[in-house]
């Protein structure tokens, strides 16, 4: 696995962006695809969305600006792809951004369309509490608690003050113990 | 004092000399005969079970702990990825990046290493050659032959340095328009200035 610094080094050099691409398609295919996963839920729709997010930073490689971490870029790409296919899909079945019934109903049919989920109850119970937040306490509580990033890494991905951050997430933990509790 | 003396002699009122202390003796002997003093010792009349207080306290405990749900962390997702899914997905990536797509587009070079004036050049022969982006985008518009007959330089310098066009979809249109229309460029290619003025005046050329 290649260190983001080297990578950072390679992307100076536009003739060495595609040695850049491909240390960033093997560095980071992983992460991103469970970010994805996490907010689309099915694995063919996570396919779908993470070939399009790698194309768009293939694309984009020259727009990066080495003022960001690269991973927090990565991820933001990522982020906006998901949600953007989200949207685009509940647009076409007025569906409320907030609302996650298709994704709920992936979940609870276990082997149906959304396959490739374990079978640890407290998990699914988790990703199901997630799913009845809005979009955007889900969207931070799924990077705070999944991904373990720093609120300041948060606020670069998502473009919201610190402040902002840390209120979703409090209210996003809250609902969900309680939606736990009531279950 | 002065003006005491001479308010004391104008008085013509005189009262006894110990008027005011039997005054304040008589008063205070009334106080004390009506006052009624709280005893310290009076209990309250209200009385509970003798077991009551530890029942509750452990009914409050078994509560609390029983209702709120804390959320602890290190739950993991459930997701998986099937075998060989991310090997595949390699492949298919780099299939439509590295392995197919030429670094930078012909029109990205023109671009990006051109004056405002030059990139207006290359999307008057894009839109000569397609003919619909910008008249798409320009809400002015109406008829495409007419209206970019009438479109100068200038409008499309202004209208260029006016706009936030995402570089990426735009020079994909526009390349895409190259290619239709048979000018066919080789992508590594270096293109000049002047045989990018020379390509517009083949494309008019042509159209006319």
């Amino acid at each position: 696995m290649a260190e983001e610094k080297d990578i950072i080094q390679l992307l100076e050099d536009e003739e060495k962006h595609p040695e850049a691409f491909r240390l960033i398609l093997s560095t980071y295919k992983e992460r991103l695809y469970f970010l994805i996963r996490k907010i689309v839920i099915d694995h063919d729709d996570t396919d779908d969305v993470l070939q399009e997010a790698f194309v768009k930073i293939w694309k984009n490689l020259d727009k990066f600006r080495g003022d960001s971490n690269l991973y927090t870029w990565l991820y933001r790409i990522a982020t906006n792809e998901a949600l953007t296919f989200l949207r685009r899909r509940k647009s076409q079945n007025n569906i409320s951004m907030d609302e996650n019934p298709e994704l709920l109903r992936m979940l609870d049919s276990g082997g149906g369309k959304a396959q490739h989920i374990s079978g640890d109850d407290i998990a699914i119970a988790l990703q199901k509490a997630v799913l009845q937040l809005p979009e955007k306490q889900r969207l931070v509580f799924n990077l705070k608690y999944f991904e373990h990033l720093t609120y300041e890494e948060i606020a670069e991905i998502t473009d919201t003050s610190i402040g902002g951050l840390k209120a979703n997430y409090h209210a996003a933990k809250k609902k969900i113990e309680e939606i736990i509790e009531l279950d | 004092m002065k003006k005491d003396q001479k308010h004391t002699e104008k008085t013509p009122f005189k009262g006894d000399s110990d008027y005011f202390k039997q005054l304040e003796e008589s008063i205070l002997s009334k106080v004390e005969r009506g006052a009624t003093h709280l005893s310290l010792d009076v209990d309250h009349p209200f009385k509970a079970d003798s077991k009551y207080f530890a029942q509750f306290e452990k009914r409050i405990l078994d509560k609390t702990e029983r209702s709120v749900f804390h959320l602890p962390l290190g739950i993991e997702h459930p997701f998986q990825a099937p075998e060989g899914y991310f090997q595949q997905l390699e492949n298919s990536v780099l299939g439509q990046t590295l392995q197919n797509k030429p670094s930078q587009s012909v029109f990205t070079k023109i671009w990006r290493n051109s004056t405002t004036y030059v990139r207006a050049a290359a999307v008057v022969l894009a839109i000569g050659a397609a003919g619909y982006f910008f008249l798409n985008s320009n809400n002015t518009a109406t008829n495409s032959e007419i209206a970019f007959a009438d479109f100068e330089t200038e409008t499309l310098v202004s209208y260029l340095e006016n706009q936030e066009l995402d570089m990426v979809d735009f020079a994909s249109i526009v390349d895409d328009s190259f290619e239709a229309n048979g000018l066919n460029i080789d992508p590594l290619d270096e293109i000049s200035e002047d045989e990018l003025l020379q390509l517009i005046d083949l494309q008019y050329a042509n159209d006319i």
